[in-house]
């Protein structure tokens, strides 16, 4: 299969670079990358620094130290820039069709030059976050979600939300912000993606931005790898919480026996999930008819090298009875495995899939970095890993990401109802 | 023989790029029957005369590999329409496959209703269900469910107002005859314009032709006078954590006015772009809010301004939102602004080689409102504005409703 872009690897001044070259977009699209996620805000890494810390910080990196605004000088060459904070990875990038250096030099500014971080721009930063997170707090979808993640992770942060809490964003200070700057952002903790149609040659000089930066030379990068979930076996678990929901929530799925995932064990676990419980199981149908489910039923799996869970949500009058028939669903598939026409059927949507995806340049930078963060090479090995998987492969996997002992439940119910 | 298809709704597309699409939409003006299209285009996905179940028609999409097919009841302005959309990826994709496409989309359009000439009982009753449990999910979405309200203040007359699931009521007491024959009405009263880019058969486009020439004409709306008139204020409690601002201001520029384009860098600069003129001076300088932005719905001369804030900060917001506004004339950045926003506009407008649906519905926009404006016409009136039309602009603007959804920010 040949894809419509080339690959290359380098280091750039400790800074490593994904180029993926192409011919046949426009759109060009730059994502940096730096290992600072909310799993490492933890006492190990900074000892003083609470929940929500690399959020604001993705915020604050906006101001240069020239006291402009990287998002005005983004815009100012048709640039959609955006930033985004998740569990592992804090994210910068853009997307353009009219190329310019300059681009790439303030992106690379915008994150690895020295920052001032000032009391009053702090405070003013605080109002903006509680007003993002009050917006959360009246999509009860935010907490349901979050009391999930924290029944399947229990004693593992993979459970908190990146935003942090009002009580933990009170107490940043410009001292702790530089802190947690200092400490994670760094060319040797992050990595650059970028996306073009234009020569390789058009973007090197930009990198000397890097030179000219404040940036600590003989710095050493902490030990960044994801920390393990120990809590592997907890067991099966149900809750019923109250939300202020006006029907009832149901969640329901299961924690992967070995909390560790390669890429072949995410796409694994993805078609397994599809095959059982997506449209083209009879499952899914018999819930609609049986009117246990409508269209806000949605099937995930949730995932990354150290930690995952896949499960079924939506609303229903009968969460119980959607449980139960997923369990019931759960044991009769353990017995009886998946049937062969089920898995061709998959796997050959599977593959137009992969070859499909490959046509959409705004995604491409985030699925190569995907890709670089699981030790893959490129767009070809990983179609070549989806032509690979068998069907025997499986359902000899049936019983690890499928694990009774590890069904979890959970049911929300509207407060009045509980009342 | 497949190649660059040369009718009047086709748009050529790059040579060897692998994706072909198509838009075939059915158009009416909007009315109170918009929930009941809704509905019956739910129930008409569902299945056809031959994959009964909704399982087996997908495991038949699955071996279409390659195909998509999505059909979608939207409400554009004053315009209500079902676009039934076909993305073909052409790789050694035979044309005997497309065509199943094709038959399998006319099959769930005109055969929805094959149970003695009525919807299947059961899909009709699930999805009746389901568009009842979505209307009562609107309702408990903040900005979705007050933003309805704020429409039936500003539009109390208007059928722009309308929602497409339409109210509990209209959706409990509907009968299966009804929607049946409100979706026959729709489908045989509708404007049909097939939009087409890529690479097509001469079979392919003969079949749009044919389609598209069953349809109606679409007779012209007539629209609601307005007259300028000072604001009116509406305020209410929600147990929200967060006050939602409200702001609909009205103008006189349709699509075929001088000024439309214009129109369309002014929003930019108001509060689209990421560093907008709304999202500098109230979040980033005052930190009054995190979420703010300007839009123009199509089709409806109408600007909208929403924004997340505290309560306690409500006068003082309505305060700089106002001096920003204002702001405009003696802006600073003028020129700066006014590259910036025609830049963004036409970079989008570059990057739809790569996103052909966006370029497709842009081509059905024109056909829709028998726009006076071509692709290329409308690249070339962006690169004409001047700020003195974006100062026009800001003199023909007017508030006309301003509503406020109170939150009780507890959290804070």
């Amino acid at each position: 299969m040949k894809f419509p872009f080339t690959i290359e690897k380098e280091v750039i001044h400790d800074l490593p670079v994904t180029w993926i070259f192409t011919k046949q977009f426009v759109t060009n699209s730059i994502l940096i990358t730096v290992n600072a996620g909310s799993l490492y805000e933890s006492n190990e890494f900074l000892p003083d620094a609470k929940s929500g810390i690399f959020h604001f910080l993705e915020h604050q990196v906006f101001r240069l130290l020239s006291g402009k605004d990287a998002m005005e000088l983004l815009n100012m060459y048709a640039s959609n820039a955006n930033a985004l904070t998740a569990r592992e990875k804090t994210c910068y990038y853009t997307h353009f069709v009219q190329h310019d250096i300059e681009i790439l030099k303030i992106l690379l500014q915008l994150v690895f030059e020295k920052k001032r971080f000032t009391k009053e721009r702090v405070e003013k930063e605080k109002k903006i976050i509680l007003n993002e997170m009050l917006m959360s707090m009246d999509d009860p979808l935010f907490a349901t979600f979050e009391s999930w993640n924290k029944l399947v992770y229990q004693h593992y942060p993979a459970w908190r939300s990146p935003i942090g809490t009002p009580e933990s964003i009170r107490q940043i200070t410009p001292e702790k912000l530089n802190q947690a700057f200092e400490l994670f952002y760094h060319p040797k903790q992050s990595e650059l993606v970028i996306m073009t149609d234009k020569e390789k040659s058009f973007w090197l000089p930009a990198f000397d931005t890097l030179l000219q930066m404040e940036i600590k030379p003989g710095f050493q990068p902490k030990i960044l790898s994801i920390p393990h979930d120990p809590d592997t076996k907890s067991g099966k678990a149900f809750t019923k919480l109250t939300i202020d929901f006006p029907i009832p929530y149901f969640m329901a799925g299961w924690k992967p026996l070995h909390q560790e995932f390669t890429y072949r064990d995410g796409i694994i676990g993805e078609m397994i999930s599809q095959i059982l419980f997506g449209i083209t199981a009879k499952f899914q149908d018999d819930l609609y008819a049986k009117s246990l489910v409508d269209d806000s039923f949605s099937l995930d799996w949730d995932w990354d090298r150290q930690f995952g869970c896949w499960y079924m949500s939506g609303f229903s009058y009968q969460p119980e009875k959607v449980i139960d028939a997923v369990e019931k669903e759960m044991r009769r598939r353990l017995k009886t495995g998946i049937r062969k026409n089920e898995f061709q059927i998959h796997k050959r949507y599977s593959l137009v899939n992969s070859t499909m995806e490959a046509y959409h340049p705004k995604e491409m930078v985030f699925q190569i970095q995907t890709l670089n963060r699981f030790g893959m090479d490129g767009w070809d090995e990983y179609y070549q890993l989806v032509q690979s998987i068998t069907w025997e492969e499986l359902n000899e996997n049936l019983p690890r990401f499928m694990p009774e002992s590890q069904f979890k439940a959970s049911i929300l119910l509207p407060e009045s109802d509980s009342a | 023989m497949i190649s660059n298809c040369k009718s009047d709704f086709c748009i050529p597309a790059p040579k060897d790029y692998p994706f072909s699409m198509a838009v075939f939409s059915f158009c009416i003006n909007m009315n109170s029957d918009a929930y009941a299209v809704y509905l019956a285009s739910k129930i008409s996905n569902k299945s056809t005369k031959k994959y009964r179940k909704p399982y087996q028609l997908n495991r038949y999409f699955y071996q279409l590999a390659g195909l998509e097919l999505d059909m979608e009841v939207v409400k554009w302005g004053d315009r209500l329409l079902l676009n039934v959309e076909f993305g073909l990826f052409h790789l050694n994709m035979a044309e005997k496959k497309r065509l199943k496409l094709y038959a399998l989309a006319q099959d769930l359009l005109f055969e929805g209703q094959y149970e003695h000439g009525q919807f299947p009982q059961a899909f009709f009753e699930e999805e009746k269900a389901n568009q009842q449990k979505e209307i009562e999910m609107l309702m408990s979405n903040p900005i979705e469910w007050h933003f309805q309200l704020f429409m039936e203040k500003m539009f109390p007359n208007d059928p722009f107002r309308y929602s497409l699931l339409g109210t509990k009521e209209q959706v409990r007491d509907c009968t299966n005859e009804e929607i049946g024959k409100i979706q026959k009405d729709f489908i045989q009263h509708s404007q049909r314009i097939p939009v087409l880019y890529g690479t097509f058969s001469e079979a392919e486009t003969a079949y749009f032709q044919e389609l598209a020439n069953q349809g109606k004409g679409l007779s012209e709306n007539p629209g609601i006078q307005v007259s300028r008139k000072p604001f009116v204020t509406y305020e209410e409690e929600t147990t929200y954590q967060q006050t939602w601002v409200f702001l609909g201001y009205r103008h006189p520029i349709d699509q075929n006015h001088r000024l439309y384009p214009a129109l369309h860098i002014y929003n930019q600069i108001l509060g689209k772009l990421p560093a907008s003129v709304l999202y500098t001076r109230l979040r980033e300088k005052s930190g009054l809010c995190y979420s703010i932005g300007s839009s123009l719905p199509f089709g409806k001369e109408v600007l909208f301004i929403i924004a997340g804030i505290a309560y306690q900060d409500k006068d003082i917001f309505l305060e700089e939102l106002e001096k920003a506004l204002l702001s405009l004339s003696n802006f600073t950045k003028k020129q700066q602004y006014l590259k910036l926003a025609k830049n963004r506009i036409l970079s989008n407008l570059q990057g739809w080689k790569d996103y052909p649906m966006a370029r497709l519905n842009f081509e059905l926009e024109i056909k829709i409102k028998k726009a006076s404006y071509t692709y290329s016409s409308y690249i070339q009136a962006i690169e004409k504005v001047t700020w003195e039309d974006l100062e026009e602009i800001s003199r023909c603007l007017w508030l006309d409703t301003l509503y406020i959804c109170k939150g009780n920010h507890k959290a804070r």
